[in-house]
């Protein structure tokens, strides 16, 4: 990597070791991404591959930019733009307030970018605020691909050991190898609901002892078991009704039929009623019902203006 | 034989329709075979209704297999309550065959409680097409009737999606209803040769299908290379004995639990060797040359296309030349990610590479 200085470590990737560094000649900072190609049975390389392959052809404001790929010396180094932070630092940045406007902004960032990506027959299968970087004009952008694929013509059934289990949506979490951009959508819809929490919590604001932890994401589960019953019990367990063929799913069990008892005023109260329902459109356990990327954007959410 | 599906989901309307979907491996389907059942539809359709295409045919047969779409059409109909109904006119239909392996000579599929082994793939399709790029953006594109509802409720908070009945049911999570099928020897595909096989004509169009086994594939495949290499000693057999070797590995190493070698995933390691191969046969001389060659594609195939997040290198490496190895991956990833991508959002160049593969394998192109 002569081309490149290399400043300071900036974190772990799902795999290889991530780098500030200056561009020699353009001066230009980027992110360099290492990955190591002499550990055999890691199996990381081929995630490296296909993140590759996927990032070279999503190209959006929304979506990080992967410049260069460089094989040298056992490693493969993929340069990509730079960006300051992730949603999670950026949170913790703004000493406890943020306001309507900018959330609004960074959901409706997420959800372009999710839109691109979909629209190109691209799942991410990973989204969390970690894998969401900021840059410094606040612009958001989804980020580190390694467990994104394209998805369409001879595409059918996929690893059911996707996502990040506290960002997985119930019908993956029930072993579900036939997905689609709906396991997206609930990913977004709990990073949405976890950014606002968090953000009450900073303001002081909330009152449930449920999220006053701070920062705690909305369905913190310890396990898949868990997490199924943090969902069920926040959003009612799903029937045969409500979710034809769900006892289908390769390991489905039943669970106890919980009845919400917290609103979602409750949950997110300074969401506004729209936002509301802009989350509980998003956060549908059928993933059938789960509105898409870009009904989402069409959402009144985002035209309302009112609270700016 | 085995039983087939088809992939007609219900696209957004703004968006074009690819004809491919996830479920098209669902289990699901536990239908007749498929030849008779063509015919059956054949004659359904000259008796009943001269409107329907074949494709609807398809589509119809589809919904008796798949349970969500059963589910839907018992919907009201609305005017657009069938997005491929307005445009299957113009993309092709992918059908994959599978069928219930009971010998265990071939890499099982293991869904459910059930081991399929995909066997064949058919498209129909029309000609001549428009190319174009088919894009959609979400499968779940909500129903006109659930539209309506998605007013924004300003005086119940406690409205919750989840507790009302799911009325749109537009194909969901797929459905695991695992069901016996008819055994069929995957070899054993004298009867689906139906390949171009003139079906109707439709406003002046042709329309065709195409269909083909795995086994032809890799026959395809092999002879393929044997025409654009210039290792003497190598057969097209060899091909099939690298490929299931690396299959059979990583199945009995538990990487992966779904065999890799089908139609479909053979069809995208055409498009790599059949772009790249020529270029570089001047640097392939040897038969293990050629072999590390083929299994450099095959790494890249099985990163991008394989069920799986990951996969192990040593299967996949002859020799010790890593360097090599590596420069032929990221060098094929560079210069192929977009025909990769386009293999899986256009039906239509799909179809062309599954086409021009199947040609590979037909005698005529001896």
């Amino acid at each position: 990597m002569l081309n490149y200085d290399k400043m300071e470590k900036i974190g772990e990737g799902t795999y290889g070791t991530v780098f500030k560094a200056r561009n020699k000649s353009s001066g230009e900072i980027v992110a360099l991404k290492r990955v190591r190609l002499d550990d055999d049975d890691e199996g990381v390389p081929s995630s490296a591959l296909r993140e590759i392959c996927i990032l070279r052809e999503l190209k959006h404001r929304n979506v990080v930019r992967l410049y260069d790929v460089v094989h040298s010396e056992n490693k493969l180094t993929l340069v990509f733009e730079y960006c300051d932070q992730d949603l999670k630092k950026f949170f913790d940045s703004l000493n406890g307030y943020m306001d309507a406007q900018t959330a609004r902004s960074l959901m409706l960032q997420l959800l372009r970018g999710l839109s691109f990506c979909h629209a190109h027959h691209v799942l991410h299968r990973d989204l969390k605020p970690q894998n969401l970087l900021i840059n410094t004009n606040g612009t958001l952008k989804l980020a580190d691909f390694g467990l994104a694929r394209a998805f369409g013509v001879p595409v059918r059934c996929f690893s059911a050991e996707v996502v990040t289990l506290w960002y997985r949506p119930p019908d993956v979490l029930f072993g579900a190898k036939l997905y689609n951009t709906s396991i997206d959508m609930w990913s977004a819809g709990c990073i949405f609901a976890g950014q606002k929490s968090k953000l009450e919590n900073l303001i002081g604001k909330l009152v449930l002892s449920e999220i006053s932890n701070a920062g705690r994401p909305l369905f913190p589960g310890a396990d898949v078991d868990d997490q199924l019953k943090r969902i069920f019990k926040q959003l009612g367990t799903p029937t045969e009704e409500s979710w034809p063929s769900i006892s289908q799913l390769p390991d489905f069990k039943a669970y106890p039929v919980y009845h919400p008892t917290l609103t979602w005023s409750q949950i997110v109260p300074n969401l506004n009623t729209r936002g509301r329902d802009l989350l509980q459109k998003l956060l549908v356990c059928n993933p059938a019902g789960r509105i898409d990327a870009d009904a989402a954007l069409r959402h009144a959410y985002f035209a309302d203006t009112s609270d700016v | 034989m085995g039983a087939n599906l088809t992939s007609p989901l219900p696209h957004h309307h703004r968006t074009q329709t690819t004809s491919v979907c996830n479920h098209l491996f669902s289990p699901g389907d536990g239908g007749p075979t498929f030849a008779p059942q063509r015919d059956s539809n054949a004659s359904s359709r000259n008796s009943s209704s001269a409107k329907e295409s074949v494709l609807m045919q398809g589509w119809n047969w589809s919904k008796r297999n798949i349970q969500p779409v059963m589910s839907r059409r018992s919907l009201p109909k609305s005017g657009s309550s069938s997005v491929f109904q307005k445009q299957h006119h113009r993309n092709p239909v992918i059908v994959l065959f599978l069928s219930l392996e009971m010998l265990g000579l071939l890499l099982p599929v293991n869904m459910g409680k059930y081991q399929y082994h995909l066997t064949g793939i058919i498209i129909i399709s029309e000609i001549p097409r428009p190319d174009s790029t088919t894009i959609i953006t979400n499968y779940h594109t909500l129903h006109n009737e659930f539209k309506r509802n998605c007013q924004i409720n300003n005086r119940q908070d406690l409205v919750n999606n989840n507790l009302t009945a799911n009325e749109l049911s537009i194909i969901g999570s797929p459905t695991h209803v695992p069901r016996p099928r008819s055994i069929r020897d995957d070899n054993a595909n004298d009867e689906c040769d139906q390949q171009e096989n003139y079906i109707s004509e439709k406003r002046g169009t042709k329309k065709t299908i195409i269909q083909a086994s795995t086994s032809e594939l890799l026959r395809g495949l092999g002879i393929f290379i044997s025409k654009n290499c210039d290792v003497s000693d190598f057969d097209p057999a060899h091909l099939v004995t690298w490929l299931r070797s690396v299959d059979r590995s990583l199945l009995l190493q538990g990487w992966q639990d779904i065999a890799f070698i089908n139609p479909a995933n053979l069809v995208f390691i055409f498009l790599l060797v059949r772009d790249v191969l020529p270029d570089e046969r001047h640097l392939i001389r040897t038969l293990e040359e050629l072999h590390a060659w083929i299994l450099s594609c095959l790494y890249v195939s099985y990163s991008y296309m394989g069920n799986e997040i990951s996969y192990p290198l040593k299967p996949f490496l002859i020799g010790n030349d890593r360097n090599t190895f590596w420069n032929r991956c990221v060098s094929m990833v560079t210069s192929h990610s977009r025909k990769m991508l386009l293999l899986n959002s256009s039906s239509t160049f799909f179809t062309e590479v599954f086409t021009d593969l199947k040609h590979c394998s037909s005698p005529s192109s001896d």
